[in-house]
């Protein structure tokens, strides 16, 4: 996975499939040096990234950043003006047919036919997938137990609830059996149980083997969810790699939370008073103390060592874990797109 | 009271100001009023009387226009914002029905009061011309005012009952079709009684019927036509318009409640909050059957064209109607059964063709329309199928739609087979036949083409617009046709001038495939 920021110039359009020559196990996504325009408005702007298979990969951005272009990309509802778009190895724009049997999408929008009920509805789109109707008939089943609508499939789409209507769309997505599925805020406007619900099921289905492209708001979400991210912010990538990374990502000093015991000192002269301690400040009103390190001169262990040599009794001691969000904010530039 | 109506009137008159469509639309009008002053003035040389043509035209016109308007501007008033989800939206403001009815309405109707009253100035040049004089102008434009009132409030009343606005448009089509075979029947039934048994019951009867259709807007138009017309500008057929609008605007105003009160809660899309609503949804689906291979096809045969039901439904309607039809012609002959095989043969067949006719318009209409308010386009494009595949499986689904209808025209080609022989003859072993045959069939569908592609444009009434744009081009072409035909003489130049028909039947079928194909590409990437 590549976590280089991209942008820049762009590259001509890229027809071209997997190389023999490349190396590694074939990438789920490809994008490279991918720009698109929009008559006045510059959507895309050599993004480059790669996904590998059977990642939970969220792709985050504020509103306009280029998420929806470039799933449209990737699921070939749009052709890309220049760069390279990869699926499974295939290049979108010579392998179209190739690549909708190999990708589910789900769209932001719940689009469906409500007056259909939600076996017609499935049976339908497995038709037009081609499958014969016996094996129709058992992926059918399948998909309906996978998101729980088995006791659900004479209803009419129309008269469900908002997360029930995901789920059949989600359903939809799986009838082809496809390896790679393109959810478009796949949780917005749902309740938080049917969030959670849908969450749940997004995690069986790695466990099933499926790559799985989020495209989401919900960063919270996202962190709890997703192995690794992607952040999109005015056409260009900003970061893509691990969650864990992501939050070491741009930070330069380490912060801790620490609790000690100094008799009648003040612990935060203390920790002060220690070479390489950059700030302590007291977490609210707690006995809790965030220690900031100068990484250069101070590590973890030596900070433990220092202040057991002072026989200064430590009573917790954790590395102070970066919120998504907070890296996503200093990633991502402000004003209205 | 009024600042909410004024806000909804100023919003939609502000929309529509700054679209384009509404200018261009009002452009074209305007030409092809020119065009008819231009038409009638080439025609002056042979014409003793250019004005009264050139005015009787734009009269008819104008009384199309109304037609059309009320079925696709003037029916989706209300049904729009149900459609959309917004009618609940609106009634949060805290506006009452009265104001939201008048503010939904009076911008549509000023709008097409407005393009009415630009054509004034023009329709004057016929006095110009001859045959016509001022009084005469004024009391058409009255009249065709007061229909337009009357017009635009039926509308309201059917978008505010319907569900849809496609329900509102064949409540319209219905209920207009319905009162007028209703008063023609009785209208023959009384003649005829008159002349058995003249009672002065029956007599008032007539009389009062006589009047009812004397005062018809057409009725009305072909008053005013005549020489010599000296009578008021208000006529009865004035008030009575005028009385059907307060009427169906009071129907539409007491409804309004009870037929909306479930929009609060839509946000999704259409309620069936309807006074036709059916409450048996679930026991609908029944009859679907498993998905065929051509899933597509198999979707919009059950979901466009109304599957199985709708066959029974069809066939059950086309027999009544053309039971009804027979019973006329009964009555019209005096009470004398006088139809033989071939009468029967013919009736059978011009009414599937006109039904046959009228069934693919709407299925044009509608073949993408669906996908689009359903915002379906990305899901099915997302299909391992090509754009055309997708369309020509849609395409196969709908004309299976047709198979009532065909039934009923193979049954009246085999009353008498020998007349479609002789047709068949006639088209394919004369030069003349068969151009005109071509020719027809091509323009046939070129304006299913332009159905489709407009209906991806247009969010309601298509078929209106795709009429009134086939209208002015083939009225553009047959007077271009007119002017040239001297020239060209006869013989092969005929000939030329079919080729040239069918030609241009046949680029524009083209061009708006490709475009069409080109759009739904779009909107499905949107």
């Amino acid at each position: 996975m590549s976590n280089t920021p991209s942008g820049g110039n762009t590259a001509a359009i890229d027809t071209s499939d997997r190389a023999a020559d490349d190396r590694g196990p074939v990438p789920a996504i490809e994008m490279k040096g991918v720009s698109h325009r929009f008559k006045d408005h510059q959507a895309l702007d050599g993004v480059t990234f790669k996904i590998p298979q059977g990642a939970l990969h969220g792709f985050v951005g504020p509103n306009g950043a280029g998420k929806t272009t470039s799933l449209k990309l990737i699921c070939t509802l749009l052709k890309p003006q220049s760069g390279l778009v990869r699926v499974m190895g295939l290049n979108v724009l010579t392998h179209v047919k190739e690549v909708r049997q190999q990708i589910g999408f789900m769209p932001d929008h719940f689009s469906s036919y409500r007056q259909m009920t939600v076996f017609e509805y499935l049976d339908f789109f497995g038709a037009a997938y081609g499958l014969p109707m016996r094996k129709r008939n058992e992926v059918i089943e399948d998909v309906l137990e996978l998101t729980d609508m088995g006791g659900r499939k004479q209803s009419l789409i129309g008269g469900l609830s908002r997360g029930m209507q995901q789920r059949v769309s989600l359903a939809r997505v799986l009838v082809n059996d496809p390896k790679l599925l393109l959810l478009d805020e796949p949780a917005s406007g749902l309740d938080p149980r049917a969030r959670i619900e849908l969450m749940e099921i997004l995690q069986a289905l790695q466990d099933l083997g499926k790559t799985i492209f989020i495209s989401s708001h919900i960063l919270k979400e996202l962190e709890e969810l997703c192995d690794s991210v992607t952040i999109i912010d005015r056409g260009r990538i900003k970061y893509s790699g691990t969650i864990d990374e992501l939050r070491d990502h741009g930070h330069e000093n380490i912060a801790y939370r620490i609790q000690i015991t100094n008799g009648e000192a003040d612990p935060i002269e203390t920790l002060l008073g220690i070479e390489g301690v950059v700030s302590a400040i007291k977490v609210g009103n707690s006995r809790a103390i965030r220690v900031t390190l100068d990484d250069g001169r101070l590590s973890a262990n030596q900070l433990l060592s220092e202040l057991i040599s002072r026989n200064i009794t430590i009573n917790s001691f954790e590395k102070e874990q970066r919120q998504l969000n907070q890296a996503f904010m200093d990633l991502t530039e402000q004003g209205v797109r | 009271m009024f600042r909410g109506t004024f806000a909804l009137l100023q919003q939609a008159l502000r929309t529509d100001s700054r679209k384009i469509t509404t200018h261009l639309f009002m452009l074209m009008f305007v030409a092809f009023i020119l065009f008819l002053l231009y038409a009638a003035e080439q025609d002056s040389l042979f014409n003793p009387a250019p004005g009264l043509q050139f005015f009787v035209s734009i009269s008819f016109l104008n009384y199309a226009a109304i037609i059309l308007a009320g079925l696709g501007f003037f029916s989706s008033a209300i049904t729009e914002e149900k459609e959309d989800g917004t009618l609940g939206l609106l009634k949060m403001t805290g506006m009452s029905p009265l104001v939201l009815l008048l503010g939904k309405s009076t911008s549509r109707l000023i709008y097409a009061l407005l393009l009415l009253s630009v054509q004034i100035p023009f329709v004057l040049l016929s006095i110009t011309l001859g045959g016509v004089m001022l009084n005469q102008i004024i009391a058409i434009y009255i009249a065709l005012a007061a229909f337009l009132i009357m017009i635009a409030n039926f509308g309201l009343f059917a978008s505010v009952i319907s569900r849809t606005s496609s329900n509102a448009v064949i409540f319209m089509v219905a209920s207009t079709v319905g009162v007028l075979v209703i008063l023609f029947s009785l209208t023959i039934a009384f003649s005829m009684m008159r002349s058995t048994s003249p009672s002065p019951l029956v007599m008032s009867i007539v009389s009062w019927l006589e009047f009812i259709w004397m005062n018809t807007v057409i009725g009305r138009i072909s008053t005013i036509m005549t020489t010599g017309f000296n009578e008021s500008w208000f006529s009865w057929q004035v008030w009575m318009d005028l009385g059907l609008a307060l009427f169906f605007f009071v129907c539409s105003w007491m409804l309004f409640e009870r037929t909306t009160s479930a929009s609060m809660q839509s946000g999704t899309g259409p309620d069936r909050a309807d006074v036709f609503k059916s409450k048996k949804v679930e026991g609908k689906h029944k009859n679907r059957g498993r998905a065929w291979g051509a899933a597509l096809a198999w979707k919009d045969f059950h979901f466009i064209v109304g599957g199985f039901t709708m066959y029974i439904f069809k066939y059950i309607v086309y027999t009544l109607i053309l039971f009804g039809l027979c019973c006329l012609f009964y009555m019209g002959n005096n009470f004398r059964w006088d139809m033989g095989r071939e009468e029967l043969s013919g009736l059978l067949i011009g009414f599937s063709l006109l039904v046959l006719g009228v069934e693919l318009a709407v299925m044009a209409a509608r073949i993408f329309q669906e996908e689009v308010r359903w915002q379906t386009l990305s899901v099915l494009v997302m299909l391992p199928l090509s754009i055309p595949q997708i369309a020509y499986q849609k395409i196969a689904g709908c004309l299976w739609g047709l198979v009532p209808i065909t039934s009923f025209l193979l049954l009246g080609c085999a009353l008498a087979p020998e007349n479609v022989f002789e047709f068949l003859e006639n088209a394919f072993f004369n030069e003349e036949g068969f151009f005109l045959l071509v020719g027809f069939i091509c323009g046939c569908i070129a304006f299913l083409h332009l159905i489709a592609y407009l209906s991806l444009y247009v969010k309601w009434g298509a078929l209106p617009v795709a009429i009134m744009i086939g209208g002015f081009y083939n009225t553009a072409c047959g007077v271009c046709t007119g002017l040239v035909m001297p020239s060209v003489g006869g013989g092969d130049g005929v000939y030329t001038v079919a080729f040239v028909w069918i030609g241009m039947y046949v680029l524009i079928t083209v061009i708006l495939h490709i475009l069409t194909g080109e759009k739904l590409r779009d909107m499905a990437s949107k």
